[in-house]
């Protein structure tokens, strides 16, 4: 079993390498480079020559890239131009921000998607089953910035329960610090959910009609355990797989959900890069969401195999 | 048999990776065909026999050229198949059809029976296009589908049916020899035997040759006119079915014959007639690979795989370290046979009118 | 039915099984599928019986409901779509009356099954000794070692090697045929008084066939042990049982002690099939002779005669076949569905 991890840590390697290419290569394609930036509309060329030499952007591009992998790895991800200060340390601070929305999120997705999927699946064709469809189909729909809007006019301007924006951290209470991320992770997490719930449905209805959940039902268990031991167990594992790579989809639409309810975390970190032509930080947060999608399509790897007897040898 | 076979196949060994190392450097292999020999002659049937994942299916395929052996001669008509050369390939793929279990599978669903027929006819190029419409429906009633069915599609038929079509369809090429997989074993009892006629009725009127895949003893009986038992990916045992059914010699054709349920009533005792389980193809058992289960195996079976030879009275070929001095075999428990009664009354049955 | 005695047992006390009764009778099943165009019946008038230590086969061509008689026996068909009727009665007490808690009391315990796919029924995410430990538990109570203890006893008794090893196995690390002897093992597990075994066999060579139905004789014997085999081979049915119940589109067209069926068919049905076992056939004299066929197709189930289901193939076919045959007795212990039993009138 540890060398199909290993194995699976082994693929990693080209596909880390040709990430790097890729977001490395992106931004260089880009118009107009950091030194334009820089020195402004109306400089001369020379300062913008000068400037470039300062910098290292006259080298070749293989030069540049392997110069700037060396830094990536001693874990030195450039200096922001336009807020100068280091791109690690702008990440470093941002990264609480995302993260608790992100898991905060996913975690609403999952509860959600996963037992109205399993739900809908047992009562197949019922009542419950029709309006968790036409819910995930909401879900689906409804654009993230107009649900946002909605919850802040019911939820804050109307009820006052929840903070419109903003970022309380959780270093100052754990409820304060839950609260200002709770309404964005419900937005974020909503049509997620609605994709999980569909997986799971499909998958739940397909092991619901296997031969080994009528051999369960065979041996006379109840229902409860058939449903709970027999087909979620069969079924929710490759679901977990397919949630994993709607991570990604989490990421970006964070951007967007973090300028809703202004909280400073990598979505609007980036915003303000892009808009600055900020190139290392927009590097940065690119290089490491890249990662933390990477690393949790790993996990998931890891955990189907895991909980699949068949792929352990 | 001095007239070149339709089809001679020398040799023929085949492997599969089934497992690679982490740098995808094949560690583990099925050998799925190991150097077998064989040959089948113009209008006649050889029925190839053997538990599932024998090679049966894989041996079928490389006799046909759709898949290269790693070892070995196809010939035809006694002239070498060369597997480089796209025009030998080409004709050999045209002159001996395949017809295989999936009635299901086996035809696309989006394309009517009439395309499905015609099809061949396009593709090598064997009918002016003017005359394919005629050509097809000729087709459709050798196989006893009706013309008009021409524009149905594959689900409108039943399972029968649809085998109907797979023939007609490997018919349309002209073929010389027709691989039959399998071609009845997913259909019921009374269906079946309506497709057997077929292929028996096609054979005489057309001289074509069968290479007859099939696990159903039964079945075999009926179609073949010599049988060849594959055990783990070699023939042990070939010879006219008289021969091979009857009077089995090498102790696996027994075991197959002895176990072949009979449609005699009676409860049977005593032990099945093999113990254990087929071992597995990637690690095969050394010398005979059936010594695991073979209540005769001496030290020598483990150790030496014995030639597939005819032993000193001459008959079928086994390949046995002992096909001289095994005690004779048991005769196959026959069937009923019908009471006088039964035999009229089936006769009517079959003749299809009664008073 | 049995008179009753002079004396009725006291209310709480269930009387104790009549050897001579049956272990399950089965009248007049049906079973209708709710479909878009209306209920359609899958099984008609089914009428069955299994005593203790004996063995039924029900045999007939695929679709020809089989499966779901079964499955109804069991109570294991879906209950939104399909809706049984009749009577099955296990031991005296009436099954299709029972609340699900019941039946599910009874499902593993008193009345197990094992089923054609060997390589699909067992759940690939537990170790086999678990899954047939479950069945021991839920049924028995106990600890889990206990339970464990009966799953690997029962895996020897299945004639699996090193049981004590091959209980920690997956299932997709045993082959087709020690599959099904784990089927056997969980279906047995409780003891059973009916195993109700569909197409044990057919997805495995005839080797491993041979071993597996000897393995139900022989576990039969030793437990007395009412066992319903479903097949569509009657050479299997032929080795293997004591009566026989020949299906065709849903119904029962003919039930008989196994020997009467071969010697002197009371259906046409059983006629045509046994005429089409290619078996029977001995080459005679070197030419190949033409297998007798019966003709024509089973009827689909939204196109049922209304009359006799096999009239459209029946070459003995007469004009009363437009009417309903009704199930009749034929001889000791038989019946059939036929107009013109007996039929070796028609042979003379
Ligand atoms: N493409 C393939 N890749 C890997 N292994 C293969 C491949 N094709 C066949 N095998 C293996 O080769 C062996 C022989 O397979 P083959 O299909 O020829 O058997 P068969 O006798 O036709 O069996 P069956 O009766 O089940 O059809 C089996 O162990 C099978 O698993
Ligand atoms: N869940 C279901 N819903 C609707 N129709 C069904 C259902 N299950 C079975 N049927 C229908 O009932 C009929 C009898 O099916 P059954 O599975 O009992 O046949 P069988 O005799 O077991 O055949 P086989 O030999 O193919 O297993 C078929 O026409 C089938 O299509
Ligand atoms: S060679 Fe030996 S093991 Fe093989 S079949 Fe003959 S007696 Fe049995
Ligand atoms: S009732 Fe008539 S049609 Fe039906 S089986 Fe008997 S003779 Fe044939
Ligand atoms: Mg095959
Ligand atoms: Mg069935």
């Amino acid at each position: 079993m540890s060398r199909i991890i290993l194995r699976r840590l082994m693929e990693l390697v080209p596909t880390l390498l040709i990430l790097s290419v890729v977001i490395f290569g992106l931004q260089r394609l880009l118009p107009g480079d950091a030194a334009l930036a820089m020195a402004g509309e109306d400089a001369t060329p020379e300062l913008i020559a000068s400037l470039r030499a300062q910098y290292g952007l006259d080298r070749p591009l293989p030069v540049q890239y392997l110069d700037w992998l060396g830094s990536v790895l001693q874990g030195d991800l450039g200096r922001s131009l336009r807020l100068n200060a280091p791109v690690g340390q702008l990440l470093i601070d941002r990264l609480p921000v995302t993260l608790q929305l992100a898991l905060m999120s996913m975690l609403f997705a999952l509860a959600i998607g996963l037992t109205t999927g399993v739900i809908s699946a047992v009562k197949r064709d019922t009542r419950w089953d029709h309006a968790a469809n036409v819910s995930a189909l909401i879900g689906i729909s409804v654009p993230n910035f107009w649900l946002g809007i909605m919850m802040i006019l019911v939820f804050s301007v109307g009820l006052g329960w929840l903070p419109a924006s903003g970022f309380t951290p959780l270093s100052e209470g754990l409820w304060p610090g839950l609260r200002s991320t709770l309404m964005p992770a419900i937005v974020l997490g909503t049509a997620i959910a609605a994709i999980i719930m569909r997986h799971t449905r499909s998958a739940m209805l397909q092991t619901l009609d296997s031969d080994y959940v009528r051999t369960a039902r065979a041996k006379g268990l109840t229902e409860r355990r058939v449903v709970i031991r027999h087909a979620m167990r069969n079924a929710l594992t490759p679901v977990i797989t397919l949630t994993a790579l709607e991570f990604g989809a989490l990421m970006s639409g964070a951007i967007l959900t973090e300028s809703i309810f202004n909280l400073p975390g990598f979505g609007k970190l980036i915003v303000d890069a892009v808009y600055n032509r900020d190139y290392e930080v927009v590097q940065g947060v690119v290089l490491v969401t890249a990662l933390i999608f990477v690393f949790v399509n790993l996990l998931a790897d890891i955990g189907y195999i895991l909980a699949n007897p068949r792929l352990r040898e | 048999m001095s007239a070149p076979q339709v089809i001679r196949a020398e040799g023929l060994s085949k492997s599969f990776v089934v497992g690679r190392d982490l740098l995808g450097r094949p560690t583990r292999r099925v050998r799925a065909v190991d150097d077998v020999s064989l040959s089948v002659g113009a209008r006649e049937t050889l029925a190839l026999v053997g538990e599932s994942g024998c090679g049966k299916s894989t041996l079928g395929r490389m006799v046909m050229c759709l898949i290269p052996p790693d070892h070995g001669t196809v010939e035809m008509h006694g002239q070498p198949v060369s597997h480089r050369s796209e025009r030998d390939l080409r004709q050999v793929r045209r002159k001996a059809q395949l017809v295989f279990q999936d009635p299901y599978s086996a035809l696309n669903p989006r394309m009517t029976a009439g395309q499905l027929i015609g099809e061949p006819l396009m593709l090598h190029d064997l009918v002016p296009r003017a005359d394919r419409a005629a050509r097809v429906a000729e087709l459709m009633e050798a196989v006893g589908l009706a013309a008009p069915q021409a524009d149905r599609y594959p689900h409108e038929f039943s399972g029968g049916q649809r085998q109907r079509i797979v023939i007609a369809r490997a018919l349309a090429a002209e073929p010389e020899i027709i691989v039959c997989d399998e071609p009845v074993s997913a259909l019921d009892v009374s269906v079946q035997s309506q497709i057997l006629n077929l292929l028996v009725d096609l054979q005489e009127r057309l001289g074509l040759s069968y290479l007859f895949i099939s696990h159903d003893l039964g079945v075999v009986q009926q179609m073949a006119d010599r049988v060849a038992v594959m055990y783990l990916g070699r023939i042990v045992e070939i010879g006219t079915a008289a021969e091979v059914l009857d009077a089995p010699r090498h102790p696996y054709t027994r075991a197959l014959v002895a176990s072949a349920p009979v449609a005699r009533p009676g409860k049977r005792r005593g032990s099945p007639p093999v113990e254990g389980d087929l071992p597995s193809p990637v690690a095969p058992p050394p010398g005979c690979h059936f010594h695991t289960r073979c209540p005769f195996a001496e030290d020598i079976c483990r150790r030496e795989v014995p030639a597939l030879i005819s032993g000193e009275a001459g008959g079928a070929a086994a390949a046995c370290h002992f096909r001289d001095s095994l005690p004779p075999a048991e005769p196959p428990r026959p069937a009923a046979t019908p009471s006088p009664a039964l035999a009229r009354l089936m006769t009517a049955f079959h003749a299809g009118s009664v008073p | 039915m049995m008179p009753r005695a002079a004396v009725l047992p006291p209310p709480d006390f269930l009387p104790e099984p009549d050897m001579a009764e049956p272990l399950i009778e089965v009248q007049n099943l049906a079973v209708d599928f709710l479909s878009a165009e209306g209920p359609l019946r899958a099984v008609d008038d089914v009428s069955l019986s299994v005593e203790r230590g004996r063995t039924l086969g029900i045999v007939g061509e695929s679709g020809s409901g089989k499966s779901v008689t079964s499955l109804a026996l069991m109570g294991l068909l879906p209950r939104r779509s399909a809706r049984v009727s009749g009577s099955v009665r296990l031991d005296g007490r009436e099954l299709l009356d029972l609340p699900e808690t019941a039946l599910r009391d009874l499902r593993g315990d008193v009345i197990s099954m094992i089923f054609q796919e060997p390589m699909t029924s067992l759940n690939p995410a537990y170790r086999v000794g678990d899954q047939i430990a479950e069945a021991v538990e839920r049924h028995r109570g106990g600890n889990a070692a206990a339970a464990w203890t009966r799953a690997v006893e029962m895996l020897r008794r299945v004639g699996v090697p090193s049981p004590e090893l091959r209980a920690r196995d997956y299932p997709h690390r045993l082959s087709g045929g020690m599959r099904q002897r784990v089927m056997i093992a969980m279906a047995l597990a409780c003891d059973p008084d009916l195993l109700i075994a569909d197409e044990p066999t057919t997805a495995l060579d005839v080797t491993i066939q041979a071993q597996i139905l000897h393995l139900m004789g022989e576990l039969q014997r030793e437990a007395g042990t009412g066992i319903i085999l479903v097949s569509h081979d009657l050479s299997v049915i032929a080795e293997t049982c004591d009566e026989v119940a020949v299906m065709y589109a849903g119904q029962v067209v003919e039930r008989a002690p196994v020997a009467a069926i071969f010697e002197a068919p009371e259906h046409p049905y059983t006629l045509g099939l046994l005429g089409a076992l290619p078996a029977r056939r001995a080459r005679a004299g070197g030419a190949r002779q033409r297998l007798p066929v019966i003709p024509g197709t089973v009827p689909q189930l939204h196109e049922m005669p209304r009359g006799c289901r096999f009239q459209g193939r029946c070459p003995f076919r007469i004009a009363r076949c437009a009417e309903p045959p009704p199930m009749e007795p034929v001889g000791p212990g038989r019946e059939s569905r036929c107009w013109r039993t007996p039929l070796e009138a028609l042979a003379a």
